[in-house]
C-alpha cells in the first residue's frame, strides 16, 4: 500500500498527541500541541481541500478524546491547513513543490524548518488561545501564552518533523 | 484551462474551509455551556468509558498507597471526633445536639478525570445515575466548591469545575459579610477573584469566604479560600484576589451534593420567568 507508512505515522502521533493532551500536565500558560505540524508534513502535493478535511478530524479525535472543548482545536488547526502552502511558499519558495509524494521538512534545512514549524504554531495557538479565552482574559495573559505555547510546539514539532516522520511517504 | 481549474479548486476549499469552520464553531458554542446537545453526551460517555477503564487498571496498582493514606485520614478523623465529642461531653451537650437536616443529600465520588490545562476544565466521577446522582447537582469537597454535575450515564457523571470560565459560585465574605460571586482566575490551580464589589468597600485582608447558599446548588457554610489583595476593575467595582483552600489540580476524592427541594425550586423559578 502506498500511503501505508503514512497512515501508521499518523496514527500513532495523533494517539500520542491524545495521550499528550490528557497525562502531559503542563499549564494555562503551557500547551503543547504536534496537530500542526502533522498538517505542514502532509505530502507536498496534498491538496488543501484533503488537508482541512485531515485537520478537522485530526481536531476533533483530541477534543473528543482530549481536554478541549468540542470544536476547539479543528477550528484553529483548519487555518493551518488553509495557509499549508502559502507557509511552505514564504519559507521555502516554489522548488519546495517540485517534490511531489514526500515529507516537505525533508527537503527543507534545520532552520527553515524550524520557521515553517514556528509559523504554524504561530497560527495555530492564536486562533486556539483567542477563542479558548474569548475576552474573559487579559491581552498579556493570552500573549503570554501564545508566544511560550508557540516556542515549545514548534521546537517539539521540528524534531518530529525531521527525526520521526518518514522522508518519502 | 489550467486556471479554470484552479479557480474551482480555490472555490471548493473556500466552502470547505467555511462550512468545517462553522461546524466546529457550532461544536464550540454547545459544548462551552451546561447544554444537553447529544454530540455532548456521546462525547461524555466515551470519555467517562475510556478513562474510566484506565482508572481501574491504575487504581489496582494503587491501591497500598491509597490505603495507607485512607488509614492516616481514619485516624485523624477519629482523634478529631474523639476531641469534639470529649469537648460536647464537658459542656453536656451531647444529648441536645439536634439531628441537622440542611435540604441536601450527599454523595462520596472518586475523580476519574480531571482536566486543567484548558480555560473550559471539566471532571469525570465515578457515580452516576444508579447511584441516584442527577444533572444540576453541586461538587464539593470539606475545603470548597469543585464544580457543578453537567450530564449522568449510568456510571459515571461528567461536571464543569471550578475551573472553568463558565462558573461562578455565590460566596460571603466572613459569615456574615457581604455576598458577590467568585470566579476563577484563570491562571493558579487555587487562585479565585471575588467580583464586582462596591467601591467603598473594606476588605480585610486574611477573612475567609464561604459559600452563602443562595445557590440551590451548594449548601451555605462552606469553605472557600482567603481574601488577599483588591483591586479596582474599570474604577467602578472593586476585585478581591482569593486564594483557595482547595487546589483543584491535586484533588481525588469528592462529594456530589444535591439539594433535594431542587425540582421544586427549578418549578417556582421557571413560572416566575414566565410571567
Amino acid at each position: 500500500m502506498k500511503n501505508a507508512g503514512l497512515i501508521v505515522s499518523y496514527t500513532i502521533l495523533l494517539a500520542a498527541q491524545i495521550v499528550l493532551t490528557n497525562f502531559a500536565g503542563g499549564s494555562q500558560l503551557l500547551l503543547i500541541n504536534i496537530l500542526p505540524c502533522l498538517i505542514m508534513c502532509l505530502p507536498v502535493n496534498s491538496s488543501t481541500v484533503k488537508a482541512l478535511i485531515l485537520a478537522f478530524f485530526f481536531g476533533f479525535m483530541v477534543d473528543f478524546l482530549g481536554d478541549g472543548a468540542l470544536g476547539l482545536s479543528s477550528a484553529a488547526l483548519m487555518l493551518v491547513a488553509v495557509l499549508r502552502r502559502p507557509i511552505l511558499l514564504l519559507v521555502s519558495r516554489e522548488e519546495i513543490f517540485s517534490h511531489r509524494d514526500t515529507n516537505p521538512t525533508s527537503h527543507q534545512s534545520t532552520p527553515k524548518n524550524a520557521i515553517t514549524q514556528a509559523f504554524a504554531a504561530l497560527i495555530f495557538f492564536t486562533v486556539y488561545v483567542i477563542i479558548d479565552c474569548a475576552g474573559m482574559r487579559s491581552f498579556l495573559f493570552c500573549l503570554a501564552r501564545i508566544v511560550i505555547s508557540t516556542a515549545a510546539s514548534a521546537a517539539l514539532a521540528a524534531i518530529v518533523g525531521l527525526k520521526v516522520l518518514p522522508k518519502n511517504y | 484551462m489550467r486556471r479554470e481549474r484552479n479557480l474551482a479548486a480555490a472555490i471548493a476549499s473556500a466552502a470547505i474551509f467555511i462550512g468545517l469552520e462553522v461546524a466546529a464553531f457550532a461544536m464550540i458554542h454547545s459544548s462551552r455551556g451546561i447544554e444537553d446537545v447529544w454530540l455532548n453526551r456521546f462525547s461524555h460517555r466515551t470519555m467517562a468509558a475510556l478513562w474510566g477503564g484506565a482508572d481501574k487498571i491504575g487504581n489496582y496498582f494503587s491501591l497500598k498507597e491509597k490505603n495507607d493514606s485512607l488509614m492516616k485520614d481514619v485516624f485523624a478523623l477519629e482523634a478529631e471526633n474523639r476531641a469534639l465529642k470529649g469537648a460536647l461531653d464537658s459542656l453536656m451537650l451531647l444529648d441536645e445536639i439536634p439531628e441537622i437536616d440542611d435540604g441536601f443529600t450527599y454523595t462520596f465520588a472518586k475523580i476519574v478525570k480531571q482536566s486543567t490545562n484548558s480555560q473550559h476544565n471539566y471532571i469525570i466521577l465515578n457515580k452516576g445515575s444508579l447511584d441516584g446522582v442527577s444533572p444540576k447537582s453541586g461538587i464539593v469537597t470539606r475545603n470548597g466548591v469543585v464544580g457543578i454535575v453537567d450530564a449522568v450515564d449510568k456510571h459515571y457523571c461528567y461536571g464543569i469545575t471550578f475551573m472553568n470560565t463558565n462558573l461562578s459560585v455565590s460566596a460571603r465574605l466572613g459569615r456574615s459579610g457581604i455576598t458577590a460571586p467568585l470566579v476563577w482566575d484563570g491562571r493558579h490551580s487555587n487562585g479565585a477573584l471575588l467580583k464586582g464589589l462596591p467601591i467603598n468597600q473594606k476588605i480585610t485582608p486574611g477573612d475567609t469566604l464561604w459559600t452563602s447558599g443562595y445557590s440551590s446548588l451548594f449548601p451555605s457554610g462552606i469553605p472557600l479560600g482567603i481574601a488577599e489583595e483588591t483591586t479596582v476593575d474599570g474604577g467602578a467595582s472593586l476585585d478581591v484576589r482569593v486564594r483557595t483552600f482547595e487546589d483543584f489540580s491535586k484533588i481525588e476524592f469528592v462529594t456530589i451534593v444535591q439539594n433535594v427541594n431542587a425540582k421544586e425550586i427549578t418549578i417556582l423559578e421557571s413560572r416566575e420567568e414566565g410571567r
